[in-house]
């Protein structure tokens, strides 16, 4: 009986712990909107667009050549955008970079699913892309 | 030393040596030979086959999975080490308790070989062979480091096996249990030093220290065993 209760007790813990409210209130829709932009120009291959949109301390540590280096590959081999087909959103604090929006987007093309984390300040300027 | 010469010696460790200390162990004794493949076997479906195609599954279909991973630096390494301890000691216990029939502390080393060896080979031993292959440009102290790290974890692995094995033949569930937590905490501190951005060389030197640990209730179990038979020789 103890033994079940620990158990219960540590996974109750667990899920308290990974439900957490959010680190600060945000607009779920419009974070997903503003990613939605972000992932829209990445597709247009408009790199020195998606360099603008970067906040201005992340800006300096990247470039359009190196991000169209790393990004086109992957998508001249996804093919042709179909749709999104989910996003989601939450709020952290991050050590580094304060506090930020990371939005998960998947996005349906033609050959493949490709996932977007797109991480965005409390004003949706971008701080960090990643794509897998 | 070069990093092709360290390619080499770290393939030779982690490939050749489990198969040779497997052969050592079993020498003509066919049932250990056997109990080293069902260790091997054991890692490969558990993890190969079940655990890590359902790691990907999650992180390429479940957003809420992704989010997790990026905004949970404790919760996500604990959740990766619960998992881990859940497949290969839920494995070890299944593969002990219903295919093994002769429950020897040497079957219980000899079954840890083949799990511990198995992943060596998987993990280390085959990139390598890869990178001899295509004679791909790698830092000769990273590649020894690795090959060291899959020695020290292929002793855990006996000391894991042994104590599953001794909890299955003497109905001992704490040591079923114990074996899961350690391993959670094993896996846990270890991922949580990378996490954190220590050196590598201190997870490497916690995974050391931890070894030692084990190899302590290895030599411990063994001599324990000795001292019973010792006394039952002398009644």
């Amino acid at each position: 009986m103890k033994k079940s209760a620990a158990a219960l007790l540590c996974a109750a813990v667990l899920l308290t712990a990974a439900c957490s409210p959010q680190a600060f209130e945000f607009d779920e829709d419009a974070a997903v909107a503003a990613a939605k932009d972000v992932i829209d120009l990445v597709y247009m291959l408009d790199f020195d667009a998606v360099c603008a949109l970067f906040r201005e301390d992340v800006r300096e540590m990247v470039s359009a050549e190196a991000l169209g280096a790393a990004v086109a590959p992957i998508l001249d081999g996804a093919g042709r955008f179909v749709e999104y087909t989910k996003a989601k959103a939450v709020a952290y604090n991050d050590k580094q970079y304060g506090e930020i929006i990371i939005v998960a987007v998947q996005a349906k093309y033609e050959n493949e699913k490709l996932t977007y984390t797109v991480s965005l300040g409390r004003d949706f300027s971008l701080v960090g892309l990643y794509i897998k | 030393m070069s990093g092709q010469t360290a390619v080499i010696l770290a393939a030779l460790i982690t490939v050749a040596l489990p198969i040779l200390a497997a052969a050592i162990l079993a020498g003509g004794d066919k049932t250990r030979l056997l109990y080293a493949l069902l260790g091997a076997a054991t890692f490969l479906v558990f993890e190969y086959l079940l655990r890590f195609p359902l790691l990907s599954l999650l992180s390429n279909e479940s957003l809420s999975f992704i989010l997790f991973s990026q905004t949970q630096p404790v919760l996500y390494p604990l959740a990766l080490s619960l998992s881990a301890a859940l497949f290969e000691e839920g494995g070890r216990y299944l593969a002990l308790r219903f295919l093994v029939r002769r429950r020897a502390f040497e079957d219980g080393v000899a079954f840890g070989i083949g799990f511990g060896g198995v992943e060596s080979i998987a993990l280390v031993g085959l990139p390598l062979l890869s990178v001899l292959i295509t004679k791909e440009d790698v830092s000769g102290a990273m590649v020894l480091i690795s090959a060291a790290e899959r020695v020290f974890t292929m002793v855990v692995h006996i000391a894991f096996s042994v104590m599953v094995l001794r909890g299955v033949e003497k109905k001992r569930v704490w040591e079923i249990l114990a074996a899961f937590t350690l391993h959670t905490v094993f896996n846990f501190i270890a991922l949580a030093l990378q996490v954190a951005g220590y050196p590598v060389y201190v997870s490497e030197l916690f995974i050391l220290g931890f070894m030692f640990f084990m190899l302590g209730y290895i030599l411990y179990v063994r001599i324990n065993i000795l001292g019973h038979a010792e006394k039952g020789d002398a009644a």
